[in-house]
């Protein structure tokens, strides 16, 4: 399943560098190279090839399991790739912490309180981190909170003090679409007849949120849950950028920039990976909040 | 004058600390300081690549046979002790005895010999190298080089951080990643890509072990970002602090702010080879230079700190020469130039610029060219596209910046018929002669009197027109000394330290 | 709570009176008409600016002697490092700003919709094959596919509406694809099936209404978080192209100022914030207009 994705993905980003003007050499010799010099680095590097045919060898050394090195770094891709990783995964999941942190008791509440004060003052605060730009923000929170308060680094990726605004400024841009989510999904589960039944049998209203609407509502959650999940792995460059956190994002950006291929296409192709992963994970996860789908999967599954 | 002032102060700064730490035994100096850089490190190989960045971290552990003192701007020892012409292709380097790798082996005549070799491969250390017929070692500390054609800047060459020595013995040892170890003051302990380099003070270092026992190097790419860390005292050195933070770093008690003349030079170019263009027509690229307005362009882009430049030629470089007429700022000059040319009811004129900082000057130059009917296009582009763009000569013209080094022979980058760096494809044999002749010419006046000559013909032909040379600014905490603030294209930070009171 | 559950087929007959009813509805939700209103004056002031604004000489034209104003009577806004004036600019970047944020998703939507819902009604290979393709597309980085589409085609507003659309399309077939699947197995689908109507009908009338709302939440969102894309892409140097004055734009140039005339960033971020907000509150009104589960509600 995952070979044609990655087959597709590689493709199109050895094609999408290709298209772009300028390669690699640029960055090489810093711009200082003349025309026989520049040629001779094409020449060594091999991109004087076809692409199709520096595809296929590409494709040659993948299949045992070779990312190839990098043009820029001359270092193993797979290392520089895997020497980010856990900075982007700290600050991942970090984000969708905060963002769960906030979304889920804000969706709740509007949900429960719908068209009141409260549902309205709620949804407006839950857009307020996604309407505002990420660097905008960030760099808010460093004149904040590093420069005048001085209780946080403004910066670098040092302990766990440092990982606090950035998954902020991440969380708060995910807050909008999981407090929606909540929210919409919560309503459409409040109006079904089970609740009504279990309000009827005489349980607490408490109650009734928590165990029996919430657990229904989370299916949306997880999905969308997992699509941010997805989309924070590829790293935020904005972020990362603002914060100087070294993580994925920027090294694919760098990437780009200098049009190193192999480092494109192989941090992608384990972006890739890294995200299916994730995604059969939130698969994972509905069949076990929710028992139909489960029902599904024993009975559809061989 | 402001400027001066502040330049004069900056030298006082850094040799009043330098004598201060010199005469007092017990000042004490922070174990560790970090340096907030702007740009990226992406190889540690001397030899595969150079750009500012690149130049500054090398010289952390790198030592070089010269070096370059870049306040009198004279060529003083390094690993070389001594040297000697021995005719004008051939020169010798007696090497001191107790410079050493931080392997521990000894800085031997063969480890230069190994280096240029190794060089003779390296993208970026090849054009260097091949100017050598060869290299020998005498014995263990002598080596002697020969050119194949005399060639005046042969140290300052040299004094480049592409031709820092390396050490044969470490890449017996790991052929992969030889050049970690060098023979300067510093030892690499860890690189990390995107992030910062760690050192630790080489205690066997041949002009004695430096003040400071650690040095962090950490990049942070967002100019507000590392102004900020630099006041919340993350970072002890902020590089390339932007104008307008500069009055908030001043008001700050614990920061000092050293402002100089940076040799990088920004600059508009036309496409020279280009042809069926207005702007193939001499006289419509002199109007364009008379409708420019570069104090203003100083004024939006860098909030004022910079300096108008004259000739397209580094304000430190050997042979600079500004006293021809130029092109000052005459709307009229450029419409009757213009009428002249038979353009007089203006054109549509496509300018390439890299995205970024260089859009504003874009955008003041095509509300200037407006003024005389010329409607400017901005094209913006990455910085591999506008190479690519560049190199295959599809564009008319554009905006760049580039930063010069001391040495004379310089302007071979620039002008001589398919230099490295002659964006503009700028072809004019009677220059490319003057270059040639000026780099074996020994004779002082007779060189600085050809490069004038060249420098009057360019300004004529107007394949470039020099708009600014950047003010760098560098925020430093209070305590801050050792830097050497670069009138070659890299500053030398390796002497640096805080003290602590 | 009385609930009615209508048969939808009975919808088709009830066109002109069911559209009535969801302007009724969403009439009496007072936030998503504060954010109709703001969105209509913002739409006028787009529109206004055309006409009122000398695009050349209120918008691009510069003056550097009046460089970095603060806010004052002349310049409401202040003056960017140009000498521009900001109140014009936002007033004149709303066009852009509100065309790159809704063309763009309305690409995204038609391309993320149509294949979500296909994957999601027909399974089998075809649904395999769509989500892997998305999944795939998913996996590059938005930036990369901007910079391949702007540097391909050109750096111009279209490329850029296409750009910032391109990347939303995985997320539209994901929700869609999920909506549809949960939709699908339902009673009234299958009995439609079984009265014989075809695909695309039962499709366009019964599954797409039935996923509605979860696809018209993302619009709304989308359509805030394209006007944010693109500031993200003025921010790495792929905007729109100089002078022209978009708000992401104006508010990535201005960052640098960001301590010393917070005012260039202020108000631009201050347009994006309430066009964002204002789309999210409408947004909100109509998905429980539109909600067939709300009918009769009230």
């Amino acid at each position: 399943m995952l070979i044609p994705v990655i087959l597709i993905t590689s493709f199109i980003v050895f094609f999408i560098i290709n298209l772009a003007p300028g390669d690699v050499v640029a960055q090489l010799t810093g711009g200082d190279a003349t025309q026989e010099e520049i040629a001779q680095v094409r020449a060594q590097l091999g991109l004087d090839q076809p692409i199709l045919i520096r595809y296929i060898k590409y494709l040659g050394g993948l299949l045992h399991g070779d990312l190839g090195t990098s043009y820029v770094t001359g270092r193993s891709v797979y290392a520089s790739y895997m020497e980010k990783l856990p900075a982007t995964l700290q600050l991942a999941l970090a984000s969708i912490f905060v963002s769960i942190l906030i979304s889920i008791p804000l969706g709740i509440s509007s949900a429960v309180h719908q068209g009141s004060i409260r549902d309205n003052v709620g949804m407006v605060a839950a857009l307020l981190g996604l309407s505002m730009p990420n660097f905008w923000l960030g760099l808010l929170l460093i004149i904040v909170f590093a420069l005048n308060l001085g209780w946080l680094p403004s910066g670098g990726s040092d302990g766990f003090k440092s990982i606090i605004l950035p998954a902020i400024t991440v969380g708060t841009g995910l807050t909008a679409m999981l407090t929606r989510t909540t929210r919409s999904s919560m309503l459409d589960v409040i109006r079904q007849d089970y609740l009504r039944t279990a309000r009827a049998k005489g349980v607490p209203e408490r109650l009734v949120i928590r165990k029996h609407a919430l657990k229904n509502a989370l299916i949306p959650v997880i999905t969308v849950i997992g699509t941010q999940l997805g989309s924070c792995l590829g790293g935020a460059i904005l972020t990362e950028t603002v914060f100087s956190w070294p993580g994925v994002g920027r090294l694919i950006l760098d990437a780009v920039n200098s049009r190193d291929i192999p480092m494109v296409t192989g941090c992608i192709v384990l972006k890739t990976i890294t995200i299916s992963i994730i995604l059969l994970i939130v698969d994972l996860l509905y069949a076990v909040v929710d028992p139909r789908i489960r029902a599904q999967y024993s009975k559809g599954g061989k | 004058m402001k400027r001066l002032a502040v330049l004069v102060f900056a030298f006082i700064l850094v040799f009043g600390m330098t004598a201060y730490a010199e005469d007092t035994s017990d000042v004490k100096y922070k174990e560790e300081v970090v340096l907030g850089i702007r740009q990226q490190v992406t190889t540690l190989d001397p030899q595969a690549l150079t750009n500012t960045v690149q130049n500054q971290v090398l010289k952390l552990w790198h030592a070089t046979l010269v070096d370059l003192d870049p306040v009198d701007n004279v060529i003083v020892p390094d690993l070389a002790e001594s040297w000697n012409w021995i005719d004008d292709k051939t020169i010798e380097f007696k090497l001191f005895e107790n410079a050493t790798f931080h392997n521990g082996e000894p800085v031997k005549a063969s480890d230069v010999v190994f280096t240029v070799n190794r060089g003779l491969e390296g993208v970026a250390s090849k054009s260097r190298m091949s100017l050598f017929e060869s290299v020998e070692a005498i014995d263990d500390h002598t080596v002697r080089i020969t050119l194949i054609n005399p060639n005046v800047d042969l140290l300052d060459t040299l004094a480049l951080p592409v031709c820092s020595i390396l050490s044969e013995k470490a890449f017996e040892d790991d052929p992969e990643e030889g050049f970690k170890v060098g023979a300067g003051p510093w030892i690499l302990d860890e690189f990390v890509l995107n992030d910062y380099m760690a050192f630790t003070r080489f205690d066997a270092y041949h002009f004695g072990p430096m003040k400071t026992a650690k040095l962090r190097v950490r990049y942070i790419p967002e100019d507000s970002s590392r102004a900020i860390a630099l006041q919340t005292g993350e970072i002890d050195m902020c590089e390339h602090v932007l104008p307008i933070d500069l009055p908030l770093l001043e008001a700050d008690n614990n920061i000092e702010t050293v402002i100089f003349d940076s040799p990088n030079c920004q600059y508009f170019f036309f496409n020279y080879q280009k042809e069926g263009v207005p702007t193939s027509n001499k006289l419509v690229r002199q109007a364009i230079a008379h409708a420019i307005n570069r104090e203003d362009i100083i004024l939006a882009c860098k909030d004022g700190y910079g300096t108008p430049g004259k000739t397209f030629w580094g304000m430190n470089q050997y042979g600079y020469y500004d006293g021809m007429e130029g092109y000052e700022y005459d709307i009229e000059k450029a419409k009757a130039l213009l009428a002249e040319a038979g353009y007089a009811d203006g054109f549509d004129l496509p300018l390439t610029v890299i995205s970024g900082e260089r859009v504003i000057s874009a955008e003041v130059i095509q509300a200037q060219l407006k003024e005389i009917g010329i409607n400017v296009q901005i094209n913006e582009v990455d910085s591999a596209g506008m190479t690519s763009l560049v190199t295959s000569g599809d564009f008319v013209c554009g905006l760049w910046g580039i930063g010069f080094n001391s040495c004379g022979d310089e302007v071979r980058r620039v002008y001589y018929t398919n230099g490295s760096n002659n964006r503009s494809w700028y072809t004019n044999p009677e220059v490319d002669r003057l270059i040639d002749e000026a780099v074996v010419e020994l004779d002082d006046t007779a060189r600085k009197e050809l490069y004038k000559q060249i420098q009057e013909i360019a300004i004529d032909d107007l394949p470039v027109i020099c708009l600014y040379y950047e003010n760098e600014i560098m925020g430093c905490v209070k305590g801050l000394g050792g830097i050497e603030w670069g009138c070659s294209s890299a500053n030398d930070m390796s002497g640096v330290y805080v003290v602590v009171e | 709570m009385t609930e009615k559950k209508r048969v939808p087929a009975s919808r088709r007959y009830a066109k002109r009176s069911q559209t009535a009813e969801i302007w009724h509805r969403l009439c009496k939700n007072k936030g998503a008409m504060l954010g109709l209103l703001i969105m209509i004056v913002i739409v006028c002031i787009a529109i206004g600016a055309g006409f009122l604004l000398d695009y050349d000489k209120d918008v691009i034209g510069q003056n550097i002697s009046q460089r970095l104003q603060h806010p004052s009577w002349a310049h409401p806004m202040g003056t960017d490092a140009t000498g521009r004036d900001m109140m014009y600019r936002i007033f004149y970047g709303a066009r852009y700003s509100l065309s790159i944020g809704i063309i763009s998703v309305l690409i995204a939507l038609v391309i993320g919709v149509t294949l979500g819902v296909i994957a999601g009604y027909c399974g089998g290979v075809v649904g395999e094959i769509i989500m892997r393709g998305s999944d795939a597309v998913a996996a590059i980085p938005s930036i990369l596919m901007a910079i391949a589409i702007v540097s391909a085609f050109g750096q111009s507003m279209l490329n850029l509406m296409l750009a910032v659309g391109v990347t939303s399309v995985p997320q539209f077939i994901r929700i869609t694809h999920a909506a549809t699947l949960t939709v699908r197995n339902q009673e009234y689908v299958e009995a439609s099936r079984c009265l014989g109507l075809h695909q695309w009908q039962i499709i366009l009338f019964h599954v797409l209404p039935n996923c509605l709302s979860p696809i018209i939440v993302q619009t709304t969102l989308r359509v805030a978080s394209a006007i944010i894309s693109a500031s993200s892409l003025s921010f790495l140097g792929l905007g729109v192209p100089a002078p022209m004055p978009e708000w992401g734009g104006m508010l990535s140039a201005g960052r640098s100022y960001i301590r010393t005339h917070s005012y260039l960033t202020l108000f631009p971020g201050l347009a994006i914030m309430i066009t964002v907000l204002a789309l999210n509150l409408l947004g909100d009104g109509l998905r429980d207009a539109l909600d067939p589960k709300l009918k009769g509600k009230k």
